[in-house]
């Protein structure tokens, strides 16, 4: 079968295939094939994969959003959106309102105090920027801007008290 | 060895890894344990293993475990007649320790005298020079003003420190490099340590530069035996936090290594001392070496020493409590091999160490030769804000620091642990670092050396693997239709449910295995 994963941007078209005796290859649009045996280690979230007899640990649940994975690999999380192809061709109908703005969200990573908000609305900011500092488990967490761009709004203020995954700022 | 006599039961007054340390060591020696836990730690490891178990409260500290009338109250109750605090919460409070002792129970520790002396950092440096111990140039008395702050930087020379007297975690405390600064670093220290302490006295020392932190194990026994176990080398420190810890120390030879050994044992009497504690000193290139504070408990980095010098620290410190002369002499303890300590954190290294919080889904805990795994960690254990975000100690063995270092970067590789970031990669990072192989690291190169930065970059990017690995998940869910096709069930992290239904034995039979091993 047919699926798109989509990865940081960037979309790759992944082909499983099982030939009659049993064994799975996965066939890339550049032409690799490779041989995959993908085996659950423990429960339904941890899989031993051997991808060409190379052998891999991974870790996968479903993300936040429907369609999204959690895909970890070598201490590594990647956030993965798979859709099968009927998915694609339904969604390639629609036009993408949401992916394609570019807005990135800076959320409270956990419930704390804010003690400075470093940006206004309108400022253009440089990727790793300071946004925000969190006071939390008695250290100041810094959150910085995860892409270039321009502030398009601040949620909050210095001396606020936030819940975890409030937005703080939208960056655009 | 001797059993223990006086000592029956002990109530462990901590939570975490070195809850579970201690009450291991209690196993060992036949003594039963008594856990306290807050209402977030309901289902605890310390819980878990303990003989007994008693709720404290609510999640924050000051409603728990620093409720030292309740801890006592708790420890009467279930009959306990011994109370070890770990390190952190209540281990260092000199009016527990009396309270304890008042209510007719043993505590493991010093007497309330020597905590009270050597946590006062002014009294401690006294007590030092007293026993001939070498101080860092500078004033063992409160700078009243800051112009008799500058009068002593012109004396001991720039740069200088200005600490605060009752300070900690580097609260209070400035580095002063020009005389044009004195005024200004004197006001802000004395506003902050005001703020953070409720007291304003400082004091001024000399800043060295390039020095390694350098501690000694001491342990103390009430016969009036005291001994050195060797060395500690701690200079990987972020914000004042120790990352990683190792024994013995590159920056130690034989003939320093009794030198300070055998100061810090005459310390250790001067204050009257009894169980087990250690005095940090800083260590320069030159080797001199200088007094920096004792810790009047057991550290968290004890086990690099138990490892050298294979005894067990916690077990002696029972031992101790319990009257009992030490079951080692100083001619037993030298150091063999090399032994090697990661602290493993809740932080994400590669976004500001960010704490992680969150439910850790699994965890591979790392085995095989050399390695000691201290965690609290289990699969559905919460990271929670309330408490350090320290949630293992990974620690290594080898026969000399090369193996060491190849065995721990071996076990950093085998930990798994999803769901919740953690400072692993940096670990590995670090093992791998030109910096730390070659011992040239400082106290202050985690936050200055680019080379010890967290370094995104260094790791390889598995995106394409990663998005093959998830069209395979996916896959397997539709074929083996234990999911709805698309994923992303709701409340986003539960196993889909027929899944968990169809493979709860296996698991079962899974976990049972694997805790065979």
């Amino acid at each position: 079968m047919l699926y798109y994963s989509q990865i940081a941007g960037d979309s790759l078209k992944v082909e499983i295939v099982s030939d009659p005796e049993g064994a799975t290859h996965v066939r890339l649009p550049d032409g690799r094939e490779m041989a995959v045996d993908f085996q659950p280690a423990l429960g339904e979230d941890l899989f031993s994969v051997l991808v060409d007899s190379q052998s891999h640990q991974v870790h996968i649940e479903p993300g936040e959003n429907r369609g999204e994975y959690e895909v970890t690999l070598d201490g590594q999380v990647y956030t993965v959106s798979v859709e099968t192809e009927r998915q694609h061709r339904l969604n390639s109908l629609v036009p993408r309102t949401n992916l394609q703005s570019g807005e990135v969200q800076v959320k409270a990573p956990m419930p704390g105090l804010v003690s400075i908000v470093a940006v206004e609305v309108g400022q253009a900011v440089e990727q790793g920027q300071r946004i925000a500092i969190l006071e939390a488990m008695k250290m100041e967490n810094e959150l910085r801007a995860p892409k270039a761009g321009t502030v398009k709004a601040v949620n909050v203020q210095a001396g606020q008290t936030v819940e975890q995954n409030k937005v703080l700022a939208v960056i655009e | 060895m001797a059993k223990l006599t006086r000592i029956k039961k002990v109530l462990i007054a901590n939570r975490g890894e070195i809850a579970l340390r201690v009450i291991r060591a209690c196993r060992d020696l036949g003594v039963k344990t008594v856990a306290v836990y807050s209402e977030a730690d309901r289902k605890s490891l310390h819980v878990r293993e303990a003989d007994e178990a008693y709720l404290l409260g609510p999640a924050p500290s000051k409603d728990s475990y620093l409720r030292g009338d309740k801890i006592i109250e708790i420890a009467k109750k279930a009959g306990a007649d011994t109370v070890h605090p770990g390190y952190g919460f209540l281990s260092e409070r000199a009016n527990f320790v009396q309270a304890c002792q008042d209510a007719g129970l043993i505590f493991i520790g010093p007497p309330p005298a020597a905590i009270e002396a050597m946590g006062d950092k002014v009294r401690a440096k006294q007590i030092a020079r007293a026993a001939g111990v070498p101080l860092v140039p500078g004033i063992d008395q409160e700078a009243p003003n800051w112009q008799s702050a500058a009068a002593t930087a012109e004396r001991i020379g720039y740069p200088v420190l200005i600490k605060a007297s009752a300070g900690g975690g580097g609260k209070g405390m400035r580095v002063v490099r020009n005389p044009e600064d004195i005024q200004s670093a004197f006001e802000g220290a004395t506003r902050e340590a005001t703020g953070a302490f409720g007291y304003g006295g400082v004091y001024l020392e000399k800043m060295l530069e390039n020095v390694k932190h350098v501690e000694i194990q001491l342990m103390a026994d009430t016969h009036g035996n005291v001994v050195y176990m060797g060395e500690r080398e701690c200079s990987l420190q972020r914000r004042n936090q120790k990352m990683v810890e190792e024994a013995p120390s590159q920056a130690v030879d034989e003939e320093l290594r009794r030198e300070m050994g055998r100061v810090a044992v005459a310390a250790a009497r001067e204050v009257g001392y009894v169980n087990a504690g250690t005095i940090e000193f800083l260590v320069t290139q030159d080797r001199q070496f200088f007094f920096m504070e004792m810790n009047t408990r057991l550290q968290v980095e004890h086990p690099v020493t138990e490892l050298t010098t294979g005894f067990d620290i916690v077990a002696e410190q029972l031992r101790i409590a319990d009257g009992q002369p030490l079951s080692f002499s100083q001619e037993d303890l030298y150091a063999r091999g090399w032994a090697i300590e990661c602290r493993i954190t809740a932080e994400d290294p590669f976004n500001n160490f960010l704490p992680s919080v969150g439910t850790v889904r699994r965890t591979v805990p790392p085995t095989g030769p050399g390695v000691r795994l201290d965690s609290a960690v289990y699969d559905g254990y919460e990271v929670s804000l309330f408490y350090d975000p320290m949630i293992a100690k990974l620690i290594t063995w080898g026969s000399s620091r090369e193996e060491a270092i190849a065995r721990m970067e071996r076990a950093l590789s085998e930990y798994q642990i999803f769901g919740i970031h953690t400072t692993i990669p940096y670990h590995q990072q670090l093992m791998n670092s030109e910096p730390f192989r070659s011992g040239n690291f400082y106290t202050t190169s985690l936050e200055t050396n680019p080379a010890l930065k967290p370094d995104p970059a260094a790791r390889t990017d598995q995106s394409e693997l990663a998005a093959i690995m998830a069209a395979l998940f996916v896959e397997r869910r539709q074929t083996e239709g234990a999911a709805p096709v698309s994923g992303g069930n709701g409340n986003g992290k539960a196993a889909p449910e027929e899944t968990a239904e169809k493979s709860a034995w296996q698991e079962f039979g899974r976990r049972e295995m694997m805790r065979r091993v």
